[in-house]
């Protein structure tokens, strides 16, 4: 492109300017060379900004983090009741919690601070997963004391079929016109078809359909005729705010289990900054 | 009957007046004409074009208005007209007749097309709620709403609760037809009641309503819709509706009892339901294991009332004896039990649900 304009004959004010471009052209590339210089540099500041993102970036964000805690603390002490763990149990198990608790539930605490309410997020059962996870992981733990556990979970499990199939058996009644001798014989036809994603499903607020195939043989002739009222007399709203029935524990507290202490050399959650906006104080 | 009978003579003379009289009248007639041949030439251009809308009317262009002669009128019809559907291209719309502009003019007098008048609309007030009439219509729909849907659904609730009613019965004691068919009629006419007095009430809803009147109306459909919806509570045996008084009176006491019997156990297992989601939800609050949950779940029977909500629950078992507390908790969770329950600003599905018990 230059070229063209340098075979005519150039006037002063024309070679002074192509000087001027030549001198910025050499400065630019001594400037790109020190900067080869400095990627490492560059490359560790980098990495400490990685490590920070770890830390909580919005209110939402450092609250799940708290309810996190709180429900992995509360399934320790649910362990100690039931396991009975020794000291040399206890200190691998919670040190591996300490340890990875932020990377595990990473995706936990983007989902809910990107979200706008709690729907869709299962805190409960993830730290449920990963706790029996942990509990596989630390070889020390001995196979009793894994089914005693594995019982406690079923036992939850239990707890929570009973609730939603109830919901559901409830509803049938209100859609088909149940009598109490029917509606034990839908809970049981429901047992029986009792799918996990239902209790996801409840959690998130919906009561699973009760279809009517699956219930039509307890139905009398009268009852399958008019079948399901579409229209039952429920009124279902969402309202702001309410009690939560999440346990938090501050992101400065170690995780404990039978007076055992997670170790001083894993680091602890970075804290929220104060000053920072849209960030709770620590 | 007489018929009146006239002589030649007579009859002769009456013919020749009657000759002269039509002759004088002919020529008077057209002497008027050419005397206002051009005006007559205008109105008769308009009344034609008033009525086939796009006749048109040539006058030659010899024709003066010169009185005692006569104007030919020609009159046509404009190949624009004869043809409407031939198009709306611009050839057609240049070629439509001058008379056009004749018929803008039509004075309004003239127009049978004319619109009809406006009814009057009460404009709205300044303060008014909304920038629109508020008609009988739109009251109903709001009274309806209450109810939780339309005047349809309304009308489908009623019918299906009363089916259902009868059908859950059937299981427990025998209805024969005769009582079947007067308590679906009883309903009918309950049905058809509550609808007159929602169009009774809507009819006398103000049409621009300020904040003021539109809460003083909604007072009154307040006060109708929370009537229908007591009728429909459970254990309200006062303001029970017609057709399930029609229907209980007509059973005996022990298919009486034998109801209620059944309509007790299905609430005490709704109500068992509901006890036990707010145990889960508090063993979650405090990780109690199933040893524990045993342990509170007679709690959760001897005193009902304070296991409907969480925050119930959590406020009675703080208030439980120490004793009680040490044998049931572990230090941990009886330190954690001390602490208020968290509040949320996330969104909380509420369920209200209103049951049929009989």
């Amino acid at each position: 492109m230059i070229a063209p304009t340098l075979t005519a004959k150039p006037s002063l004010a024309q070679t002074s300017a192509c000087l001027i471009a030549w001198c910025l052209a050499i400065a630019c590339s001594t400037q790109l060379a020190r900067g080869q210089v400095a990627i490492p540099a560059v490359k560790l500041q980098a990495r400490v900004v990685v490590a920070g993102a770890n830390a909580p970036v919005n209110e939402r964000d450092h609250t799940a983090r708290k309810w996190v805690r709180g429900l992995i603390q509360q399934e320790l002490n649910a362990i100690q009741t039931v396991c009975k763990l020794n000291d040399k149990q206890a200190k691998e198990l919670v040190d591996l919690m300490e340890a990875e608790w932020r990377n595990k539930f990473a995706s936990v605490f983007r989902s809910y601070s990107e979200a706008n309410q709690r729907g869709g997020v299962d805190f409960e059962f993830r730290v449920e997963s990963a706790v029996k996870t942990w509990l596989r992981e630390v070889d020390s733990i001995t196979p009793d004391q894994q089914s005693a556990w594995n019982y406690e979970l079923d036992s939850r499990n239990e707890l929570r079929r009973r609730i939603v199939i109830g919901k559901m058996v409830s509803d049938a009644e209100r859609k088909f016109g149940l009598s109490s001798k029917q509606m034990k014989e839908v809970e049981a036809l429901l047992h029986e078809r009792w799918k996990e994603a239902w209790w996801v499903m409840y959690r998130n607020g919906t009561t699973p359909e009760t279809k009517f195939a699956w219930i039509s043989t307890a139905l009398s002739d009268a009852q399958r005729t008019a079948g399901a009222d579409p229209s039952g007399i429920r009124q279902e709203y969402y309202t702001s705010g309410g009690s939560v029935d999440l346990p938090s524990k501050s992101l400065a507290d170690r995780f404990t289990i039978a007076g055992v202490t997670s170790d001083d050399s894993i680091p602890l959650q970075p804290q929220p900054k104060a000053d920072a906006p849209g960030q709770r104080e620590p | 009957m007489v018929t009146p009978s006239f002589n030649n003579s007579l009859r002769t003379k009456v013919r020749k007046a009657a000759a002269i009289a039509a002759r004088t009248l002919v020529l008077s007639i057209f002497r008027a004409i050419g005397r206002c041949a051009k005006p007559l030439c205008l109105l008769a251009s308009m009344s034609m074009g008033l009525m086939a809308q796009e006749l048109v009317i040539e006058q030659p262009p010899n024709a003066q208005a010169v009185a005692g002669q006569v104007v030919v009128v020609q009159v046509g019809v404009a190949p624009a007209v004869a043809a409407p559907a031939a198009g709306k291209d611009d050839t057609n719309q240049a070629a439509k007749p001058k008379s056009d502009k004749v018929v803008d003019k039509i004075p309004r007098a003239f127009d049978r097309n004319r619109p009809e008048p406006e009814e009057e609309v009460e404009a709205p007030k300044k303060n008014a709620m909304v920038n629109f009439a508020m008609d009988p219509d739109r009251w109903t729909d709001v009274i309806y709403s209450q109810l939780g849907g339309s005047e349809g659904t309304f009308d489908q609730q009623q019918r299906r609760r009363v089916r259902s009613t009868l059908n859950r019965i059937e299981l427990i004691c025998t209805v024969d037809e005769q009582i079947r068919e007067k308590v679906q009629a009883t309903a009918e006419l309950e049905i058809q009641r509550f609808k007159t007095e929602v169009m009774a009430l809507a009819a006398q809803g103000p049409r621009n309503p300020t904040q003021e009147e539109y809460s003083e109306f909604y007072n009154k459909v307040f006060k109708l819709t929370e009537r229908y919806r007591q009728q429909n509570q459970p254990n309200n045996a006062k303001k029970m509706p017609l057709w399930q008084k029609v229907l209980f009176s007509n059973l005996s006491q022990q298919h009486k009892d034998e109801l209620e019997k059944d309509a007790q156990k299905r609430i005490e297992y709704r109500q068992q339901v509901v006890r036990l989601e707010v145990l889960q939800r508090i063993s979650r609050r405090l990780g109690l294991t199933s040893k524990q949950r045993e342990k509170l779940e007679p709690y959760l029977l001897s005193n009902t009332e304070a296991w409907k909500t969480l925050d119930q629950a959590w406020q009675t078992l703080q208030q439980f004896p120490e004793k009680e507390k040490k044998d049931i908790f572990t230090a941990e969770q009886m330190q954690e039990l001390k602490k208020p329950l968290e509040q949320s600003d996330d969104l909380q599905l509420v369920i209200r649900e209103f049951g049929d018990d009989l």
